[in-house]
């Protein structure tokens, strides 16, 4: 699909002339939002799961329109202890629950302090360096992340969330349940971003 | 079967039509009639929808429906008189500069009274479902949309051609001075014509607003395709944009059936392909004071 959808009725009969076993979504940010409002409008049935996503434009459809299955870097049930803290502190101060963003923010912005007070620098090219080393950091999940030499990503734990049943929802955040982490506790973190050779280990 | 599939993607873009409709017709009637190409058409829209989401907690989904337009077609009496009205003489980049800033102050109104994050709304639980007629599918909350259109379309169409109102309001069009030299001042007709197309854009916003994502941007969204549809239609032209909508609905559909990717490349290859052939657009009337 092209982006800047406003109107997904077309594609949503495409994908009804087509019985697929799976609805498989890579759209991003406010489309995601428009495209479950649609889909449940054409009251489809196709289990749903996606590829991006954020908690904000699943909060954001509306009652009885989120449906699927959808990873996340983080989400507010994730139940480490700093987590916790972090949700609760965020909930008191803003008066709702922390998305998925607001993770990313506080977080890059703690990896950064956490590497000039380690190496007692800002120098920028320090810090990258620094950052290469696979220096560990808490970004309040299970297990600690680092930032892989050879291409810079950052390796951690992901997370599933499937859309729960509209008549469990306890309120408009109460939305997902989780799913559990990806990788699993017991996998090597590296298995869900390709190796430095580019081929995919998963199967 | 393939044949039959394409039949529904052309029945869908009947649907799809009034939806373009709803957001082009407002957009469609103060450029017709006031001159003013108005890029804060979909801010309007935005308001309505937001207006739509406010009032369903409070008063209910449908007087929601209701009094949201109207709300809207209020803030555009006081922008037309305050704002349009200064523009209508005046060189048309001027009120294409005027609507530009109205459009981003409204989009970033929203954004710091509401958030950057989309509120959520969903259709009533009384109109949701689906209508089958043998395999094809229509939502029954798409079908009150086209119910709303047509009912939206043939008001606008009784208020501008069969009463004595709407005589005045053309008149105007074709010559303001004329019309001045007979005594009658267009002033009120003007700022009932801005209620009517902004109160329009608050319509499509709360009608549209179950079925898209309500965030600031949204106006933005569908901006660029009520004016993709009132070009087709032709500049000042009642039954083009009407033409157009569908036009666009069926195009894009059938598109979309043979080749996704395309879907909203076609509106605008259709359009290109349109001022090619019929500069002014599929109905466009020659307009004096436009020459």
């Amino acid at each position: 699909m092209p982006t800047d959808v406003t109107d997904f009725s077309p594609y949503l009969l495409k994908i009804r002339q087509s019985q697929p076993d799976l609805v498989v979504s890579n759209l991003a940010g406010n489309q995601i939002t428009n495209f479950v409002k649609q889909y449940s409008e054409y009251g489809l049935k196709y289990p749903v799961v996606g590829f991006a996503f954020d908690t904000v434009v699943a909060w954001g459809a509306g009652k009885g329109n989120f449906s699927g299955i959808w990873p996340l870097v983080w989400h507010h049930l994730v139940d480490t202890p700093s987590s916790k803290k972090y949700v609760a502190a965020f909930q008191q101060k803003y008066g709702k629950p922390p998305d998925n963003q607001s993770w990313g923010d506080y977080n890059s912005l703690k990896i950064v302090a956490q590497a000039m007070t380690d190496i007692k620098s800002a120098d920028p090219q320090k810090l990258a360096e620094h950052l290469r080393t696979g220096a560990k950091f808490d970004v309040m999940k299970a297990r600690e992340a680092y930032f892989r030499p050879y291409d810079n990503q950052m390796v951690m734990e992901m997370y599933a969330v499937r859309a729960k049943d509209p008549a469990s929802m306890k309120d408009q955040w109460d939305i997902y349940e989780a799913l559990g982490t990806v990788p699993g506790p017991n996998e090597d973190m590296e298995i869900i971003a390709p190796p430095k050779d580019g081929t995919c280990k998963m199967v | 079967m393939q044949f039959v599939f394409i039949l529904e993607q052309v029945l869908n873009g009947l649907l799809v039509g009034a939806y373009y409709l709803l957001i082009a017709l407002g957009l469609s009637l103060i450029f017709a009639l006031g001159g003013i190409v108005n890029l804060a058409h979909g801010g309007f829209y935005a308001i309505g929808a937001y207006l739509a989401v406010i009032l369903a907690n409070r008063i209910g989904f449908a007087s929601a429906f209701v009094v949201s337009p109207i709300l809207v077609g209020c803030l555009g009496i006081a922008i037309e008189r305050l704002l349009f009205r200064r523009f209508y003489r005046a060189d048309p980049l001027l009120s294409l500069l005027l609507t530009f800033g109205l459009a981003m102050v409204i989009e970033q109104g929203l954004r710091i009274v509401f958030g950057a994050s989309p509120l959520p709304f969903s259709i009533p639980t009384e109109l949701r479902g689906q209508v089958f007629v043998g395999d094809f599918i229509y939502p029954r909350y798409r079908l009150t949309i086209l119910a709303v259109a047509v009912a939206a379309v043939v008001m606008t169409w009784f208020i501008v051609y069969r009463t004595a109102f709407g005589r005045v309001v053309r008149a105007g069009v074709q010559n303001p001075e004329i019309v001045g030299s007979l005594g009658i001042s267009l002033a009120p007709y003007m700022t009932a014509i801005a209620a009517l197309g902004v109160g329009l854009a608050g319509l499509a916003g709360a009608l549209l607003a179950p079925i898209s994502g309500v965030h600031p941007a949204m106006g933005a969204e569908i901006l660029t395709a009520a004016f993709v549809v009132v070009v087709i239609g032709g500049l000042g032209s009642f039954w083009g944009v009407i033409a157009a909508a569908i036009l666009v609905g069926i195009v894009r559909g059938i598109t979309i059936y043979f080749n996704p990717s395309w879907g909203e490349a076609s509106m605008y290859l259709l359009m290109a392909l349109v001022l090619l052939l019929r500069p002014r657009g599929l109905f466009g009337e020659r307009i004096e004071k436009f020459e």
